[in-house]
């Protein structure tokens, strides 16, 4: 093995680089003063890693890291490489977003945009993981890293209190998870994906093994854990809520993608594409379109009840989560165009939701705590930051799924797919919750302009910043691109789920 | 499932042994209660106070470095053992690794975590 065979990872090489350089920037400048540059020494660092990625894109699949049989730990294919796009444009964004409001909210350190960079590091592991050892190294390389971000602000309560419950609750998901490996170690006797697709696939004594199952099953709750499916959501919202609000956006979404995008790795390599009725499949099925009805019922249920309009959109991705597991049903019955309808998805769920807590991010108050998170507390902010306002209008009519946006074609790609694998009654649910969704999505505009303002009205203390408004644009453009001209990536995402064989 | 059997006979003799021993000495056994007998007992002297200190928290953090830089030490070991075998490439690959380290140390240090004042 040479180095030129690490070429492929070399995007992740550049974050880590780039993170252990701001890891350094922080201590030799000891001035606040002179720190203000670290955002701009990670939106560097991604955009030279997106730049690599590009160049990258079209390479043929690489295979590293070579184990017992010649098989692969890590495998950076057209799918692996999609996702990290998908992950580093959410690590730029949410690099962007930040500056103003630490600026607003008094705190600026330098260990942020390492961290950030790190966790996405865990995650482009995770998704080119071909081996759930390798996956777990992954997925405790991005927990870690973004569990130190929730605590970020140290002197505010419900951020501490946000962090530790996440961090309970994640272990709680690793420890699900691990044991599931054990489990399925114990009786595949491998934990790679190709090892475990056989088992599934001629292994028929093995499929009688209750404790694959066992073991498969948890691997599936450590994954609910961390996408928030119901009813393992619980931490969702009072995490989402006390986190930095750049922060939260960046949860919502990196986390979520990289876990969703690895379990799709996981049904169409590990499962073999078709988890038919006669490999033992069938109760699979069942489980995951279990998990995509109660997560869209249960989240947009909650979501309406919301006070605070953090909370609303902490509940409203535990109900797109619902949307994406619907997509992972058809894929598990062998309908591959779901799987590109995924990625799709994840894309606009990417910039919407990135974009929906920006505008919070800028809106945001210093003083006030959750009192200052609530509906009524924007009254008439339409009409006092009209640019603002315009692009949260743009976002939470895409995350309702309404077109001409990204988040429109997210679902209907999604559901078109489920329909022709045969789930009409799932989409009919998926619906029911997105027509739920209008309504509390259209509130927030109902909020911002259409509300009188009491008179002295509330004064939002926003921060004008470039780099929060070049971000905004970043998300408003690519809901926009996504909504009008969604076929190149939709033609990606076929590659990427071709390249998966 | 039957290999587990005999592990279950030894199980039950032996708490049967025990709980047959427990019970003949309670039962046969001469017995003659004083206050001072009733008091917990273990060794040594009677506490003189309490004896849940509080520690500092520096440990914590001196603790935790203490890990993790100990860990990554372990990695030396089996590096060193299959050394030749690797070659120039293992050789880069631990200096890469170390380098992330000291990097580490560096951030550390100068953070002032190891400042115990």
């Amino acid at each position: 093995m040479s180095v030129n065979e690490l070429l492929p990872l070399l995007p992740a090489g550049v974050l880590v680089v780039f993170g252990l350089l701001l890891l350094l920037y922080e201590v030799f400048s000891n001035q606040s003063e002179q720190r203000r540059y670290s955002a701009h020494l990670a939106v560097l660092g991604f955009a030279i890693a997106l730049t690599v990625v590009a160049f990258q894109l079209r390479d043929p699949t690489a295979s590293l890291f070579l184990g017992p049989g010649g098989l692969a730990s890590l495998v950076v294919d057209a799918f692996a490489r999609v996702a990290f796009i998908l992950l580093m444009v959410a690590g730029l964004v949410a690099c962007l977003l930040s500056p103003g409001y630490a600026k607003n909210a008094g705190h600026s350190l330098g260990e942020y945009y390492g961290l950030l960079m790190f966790s996405v590091a865990g995650m482009m592991i995770m998704v080119s993981a071909a081996d759930l050892a390798t996956f777990f190294v992954g997925l405790e390389t991005m927990s870690v890293a973004v569990y130190a971000l929730t605590a970020l602000r140290r002197r505010d309560v419900r951020s501490t209190e946000a962090a530790l419950k996440y961090f309970l609750m994640g272990a709680f998901a690793t420890a699900f998870f691990l044991f599931g490996l054990a489990l399925v170690f114990g009786t595949v006797g491998s934990l790679h994906l190709t090892h475990l697709a056989e088992a599934m696939s001629t292994g028929t004594t093995l499929l009688r093994e209750p404790l694959l199952h066992v073991g498969l099953l948890l691997i599936l709750v450590g994954f609910a854990f961390k996408v928030a499916a119901f009813p393992f959501h619980m931490w969702a919202p009072d995490a989402y809520e006390g986190a930095p609000t750049p922060v939260t956006g960046f949860m919502a979404v990196a986390v979520k993608t990289a876990a969703f995008v690895s379990l799709l790795r996981l049904i169409v390599v590990g499962f073999d594409g078709a988890m038919s009725s006669q490999t033992g499949g069938a109760s699979w099925t069942v489980l995951l379109e279990a998990l995509s009805i109660s997560t869209i019922l249960v989240g947009n249920a909650l979501a309406l009840t919301q006070r605070s309009i953090k909370r609303m959109l902490a509940y409203s991705s535990v109900a797109h989560s619902g949307y994406v597991f619907i997509g992972l049903t058809a894929v598990a019955e062998g309908e591959a165009s779901a799987g590109a309808g995924i990625l799709f998805y994840l894309a606009a769920y990417t910039a919407m939701t990135l974009g929906a807590f920006g505008v919070l991010a800028y809106l945001e108050r210093r003083e006030g705590g959750s009192e200052a998170e609530r509906f009524g507390a924007y009254a008439g902010i339409g009409f006092r930051h009209p640019a603002a306002s315009a692009l949260m209008a743009l976002f939470v009519v895409s995350l309702a799924g309404l077109p001409p946006t990204g988040g429109f074609f997210g679902k209907l790609f999604v559901f078109s797919a489920a329909l022709r694998a045969g789930h009409t009654g799932l989409v009919l649910i998926g619906v029911l919750g997105s027509v739920i969704g209008v309504y509390y999505y259209l509130r927030v505009i109902v909020a911002f302009y259409m509300r009188d303002v009491p008179e002295p009205g509330p004064t939002p203390s926003a921060t004008p910043s470039a780099e929060l408004g070049f971000g905004l644009l970043i998300a408003a453009i690519l809901v926009v691109v996504l909504g009008v001209v969604p076929g190149p990536l939709i033609e990606l995402g076929r590659a990427a789920i071709a390249s998966l064989g | 499932m039957h290999s587990y059997g005999t592990l279950l006979i030894l199980l039950i003799i032996a708490l049967g042994i025990a709980g047959l021993l427990h019970t003949l000495g309670t039962v046969l056994g001469p017995k003659a209660r004083n206050p001072l007998k009733d008091q917990p007992f273990e060794c040594g002297q009677i506490a003189k106070r309490p004896l849940r200190q509080r520690i500092s928290v520096k440990f914590y953090v001196v603790a935790l470095l203490f890990i993790l830089f100990d860990m990554e030490v372990v990695f030396l070991y089996p590096w060193a053992v299959v050394f030749k075998d690797l070659g120039w490439l293992g050789f880069w690959s631990m200096i890469t690794f170390t380098s992330v380290l000291v990097l580490g140390l560096v951030y550390v240090w100068k953070k002032g975590a190891l400042d115990w004042e």
